[in-house]
């Protein structure tokens, strides 16, 4: 639970036994942390940690299990959070990508949830509008006009903007900041006046919550820290004076994998390879050239938007890319070939968002198993059940799926068992090149290990395996060679043998330098 | 899309503790069975209510003739949307479609003396036309199908309209009614061609690696287009063959009526769309599915049929299809959330 021995004063904010299960799976258990008042308060968790179901359980979105308790300055809110109760508690919240309407002025933008009508026509002033945006934007440092659109304003005053809004009702000195993710939408350069603005109102008492992916930038700036790992709290309020990235990044990834061991593979050095050359696309501006020996795994990694995980997808042909692939010998031009080609000539791709782009939910396992297959297998004039049935089962048993029936919906699979029907959809036919990114997102440790093997298993059967991770774990436990992303380039090259601190050290060290150096990245890319 | 874009939204997934077990009961599972007939049986209650109360009139062979041996249209035109909608797309033009055939197999064979095959092809390919209008639009344009069909199917009503100077055109000749009037087992066989119709449909939906591919495209784009699949390519085919197939509705319309009011075309999309959604309560439920269609086509005329043999008239079509179409639209909306398809 969260340590309450700095403060004599009830935290700003505090939050109790937060627990979230969306269909029968907890995302987040028994989560907590308390904010005391003046502070900055990060929350750091890898994808699927649970932080931004934590932070929408505070801003009301998600409601949670029974049990949980928010409490503002030792006032306990009614759970589910209502907005209107955060309001009146002064919790102000600025989303993801700020929120602001492009198109719209300063005033509007600042006052939208705000605007009083007047009058019996309930007629809007904007005069008396634009004094209390004013009154908001003045205590933020804001100088431009309040009529300029949003559109046209430099980054630092567009977050000024989304703050605005956010504490426009709290006197000064009072109430809670949340930030999900917000910086993410700030230029590096953009960051240190983003802080010392943020500052100045938590001087007079105001408390944040930051919830962030660069753990360089929660260290440099929040006083204190909490990890959340696999839904659970793995550190609470753990002050971040002395404590290093790798200290944090270890804190946060864990050492959850009980080592897997796999037999060595062996590399078909002289048999038919895939080539890469040229590689440029969204967010990766540096060409980039990759051989790729058939039975051999390589692994990419870097930070969130550092443009390893674009790779798979400029592969795959299912984002616009140029440069050249060529498999077994034939070469083509990724700008100029399509993704149905690239499918036909065995390349295959297990992309993240699994509900959106991997698996059709209301189709049953066996469909989505073979619908890559059904043109060749089938025929014109029917499908055919008998090897529909014979290749789910095939997948079923080689990567353990639960429930073993062919006939479930996909939608009725916990998560990992999503993944593994995912994964094994590729592995009917014959693929030459195999993309995967984050193949193991959270899932259990039981799912992760059987994954990791079919994975390795493929590999050894002689396919060339490109996997996207951001978990060490994974590719020192799968992969030859890992290349390390950063700013839309592969800086580094780490080849076997290898352990995970050794990718945690290279993935997060010097990363605050590099991204003041070329915060290029961070507009190209700018998600995870 | 680009690849990052697609990031932002990691499925909310366990992490812990044993997987669940999704055991299914063994042996016939009856509540399946009953949501997949439950509207044969209302239907039959339907039927049975009129039965008793208006034995004399109901109980009569002219009765049954009246209910099956009319609304083939609608079947055709239940076909047609199903094509779009299994894709995920919409199409409002389809009736304007089906009275542009309709209109023109008279035209073109009555007042411009064609021979009645080339008519007919000439319609067909006018309605198809309609559809490849669409694909454009829809497809390769991308306007919204909602606004770009609604516009469409206007446009077509309204040229219609002009052709034919605002007039029921007719004058086709007796030979050419028994392409859709011929008795067969005492009802005209177009009630067998709408039957076909949706029998072969529902083949290529539930056993052709088109219909899975269609299928993927309309409940998962983004997974059929990473699957390989041509999506747009399926999307522009549902809308020309949606197009065609309410062609063969307007030309057998024709040729039951011996020519054709295209005044009338848009009074048949809203039942088209009733049945398509009441459909989708019944073989497969929760599915845009033919026979389902096919069933509420014939469940909506026994309703309204019974209930003008009641001395209900005029005003009755429009309530009951609409209320079938808004009761069915919200009950599938309903079972959808209690199971989670």
């Amino acid at each position: 639970m969260p340590d309450q021995s700095t403060t004599q004063t009830p935290p700003r904010l505090e939050v109790r036994s937060v627990s979230k299960t969306f269909a029968g799976r907890t995302v987040l258990s028994d989560a907590g942390l308390a904010v005391a008042p003046g502070q900055m308060h990060g929350i750091v968790g890898q994808n699927g940690s649970g932080k931004s179901t934590l932070a929408k359980v505070i801003a009301g979105y998600h409601a949670p299990d029974p049990g949980a308790e928010v409490i503002v300055d030792g006032r306990e809110l009614p759970v589910p959070v209502r907005l209107g109760d955060l309001r009146a508690a002064g919790v102000g919240i600025v989303h993801q990508d700020l929120g602001l309407i492009e198109t719209g002025t300063v005033v509007e933008n600042v006052r939208i949830a705000a605007l009083k009508g007047a009058g019996p026509a309930r007629r809007i002033h904007w005069d008396r509008e634009a004094e209390e945006a004013k009154v908001a934007l003045d205590r933020l440092g804001f100088r431009r006009s309040l009529r300029s659109l949003v559109k046209e304003l430099p980054p630092v005053d567009r977050a000024r903007v989304a703050i605005a809004r956010a504490i426009q009702e709290h006197r000064p000195g009072q109430g809670v900041l949340i930030f999900d993710e917000s910086t993410r939408a700030l230029p590096t350069d953009a960051l240190e006046d983003f802080y010392a603005t943020l500052r100045r109102l938590l001087d007079d008492g105001t408390a944040a919550l930051m919830i962030g992916h660069r753990l360089g930038e929660i260290l440099e700036h929040c006083d204190q820290v909490t990890v959340l790992r696999d839904g659970r709290v793995a550190a609470a309020g753990v002050p971040t004076d002395g404590i290093s990235e790798g200290d944090l990044a270890t804190r946060m990834l864990g050492h959850s994998l009980a080592r897997l061991s796999l037999d060595a593979r062996e590399r078909v050095r002289d048999g038919t390879k895939v080539t890469v050359r040229g590689l440029v696309g969204e967010a990766l501006a540096a060409p980039l050239d990759l051989d790729l020996e058939q039975g051999g795994i390589v692994g990419l990694t870097g930070l969130p938007g550092s443009g390893f995980e674009a790779v798979p997808y400029l592969l795959a042909g299912a984002a616009a890319a140029r440069g050249t692939i060529t498999i077994d010998g034939e070469e083509r031009d990724l700008a100029r070939t399509s993704l149905a080609r690239l499918v036909a000539a065995g390349v295959a791709l297990v992309p993240e968002d699994r509900p959106h782009e991997g698996l059709a939910l209301t189709h049953t396992m066996a469909e989505n198993i073979a619908l890559p297959w059904i043109g060749d297998r089938g025929r014109p004039w029917m499908t055919g059940r008998a090897w529909q049935e014979r290749e789910a089962r095939a997948v079923i048993e080689r990567l353990g799926v639960v429930p073993p029936d062919p006939g479930e919906l996909v939608g009725k699979l916990s998560g990992g068992n999503q993944q593994k029907v995912l994964l094994g959809k590729w592995l009917v036919g014959e693929t030459r090149l195999l993309l995967l990114d984050e193949p193991t997102q959270a899932v259990d440790v039981k799912a992760r290990q059987d994954l990791l093997r079919a994975i390795h298993d493929v590999a050894a059967e002689g396919t060339a395996v490109i996997l996207a991770s951001s978990e060490p774990e994974d590719l020192v436990t799968v992969c030859d060679r890992v290349l390390l992303f950063r700013d839309g380039a592969a800086v580094q090259e780490i080849a076997a043998p290898f352990d995970a601190d050794l990718i945690i050290a290279a993935t997060y060290s010097n990363v605050t330098k590099a991204s003041a150096v070329g915060g290029a990245a961070d507009r190209q890319g700018g998600s995870s | 899309m680009s690849a990052p874009d697609a990031r932002h939204a990691p499925a909310p997934e366990g992490t812990a503790g044993p997987e669940p077990a999704f055991l299914r009961p063994t042996g016939p599972d009856y509540r399946d069975l009953v949501s997949r007939t439950s509207l044969i049986g209302i239907w039959l209650l339907v039927a049975a209510g009129f039965a008793i109360f208006e034995s004399d009139l109901f109980l009569q062979e002219g009765t049954f003739k009246t209910i099956f041996g009319a609304q083939f249209e609608l079947v055709f035109l239940a076909v047609a949307l199903i094509c779009t909608f299994t894709v995920g797309e919409f199409d409002l033009s389809v009736a304007s479609s089906m009275g542009l055939s309709g209109s023109l197999v008279p035209l073109l064979a009555v007042q411009d003396g064609l021979p009645i095959v080339l008519a007919v092809a000439l319609a067909l390919a006018a309605a198809a036309g309609v559809g490849v209008v669409n694909g454009i639009l829809v497809v390769r344009i991308g306007v919204d199908p909602i606004v770009a069909t609604l516009g469409m199917g206007t446009l077509v009503l309204g040229i219609t309209l002009w052709a034919t100077s605002l007039n029921v055109v007719n004058g086709l000749s007796h030979g050419f009614s028994e392409l859709a009037l011929r008795d067969v087992l005492g009802l005209p066989i177009a009630f067998f061609y709408g039957l076909a119709a949706c029998l072969l449909l529902a083949y290529v939906l539930g056993f052709t690696p088109l219909g899975r591919r269609m299928a993927f495209v309309g409940s998962s784009r983004e997974v059929a287009r990473l699957a390989g699949i041509n999506v747009n390519r399926l999307r522009f085919g549902a809308y020309v063959a949606g197009g065609l197939i309410a062609g063969v509705a307007g030309v057998l319309l024709a040729s039951t009526l011996g020519g054709y009011d295209p005044n009338t075309s848009s009074s048949y999309l809203l039942p088209a769309f009733a049945a398509v959604f009441l459909g989708t309560a019944v073989v497969q439920p929760g599915r845009f599915n033919p026979l389902g269609a096919f069933i509420a086509v014939y469940f909506l005329q026994t309703g309204i049929v019974g209930l003008q043999l009641a001395g209900l008239t005029g005003w009755v079509e429009n309530v009951f299809y609409g209320g079938a179409l808004v009761l069915a639209v919200a009950t599938t909306t309903v079972i959808r959330r209690k199971t989670g398809r």
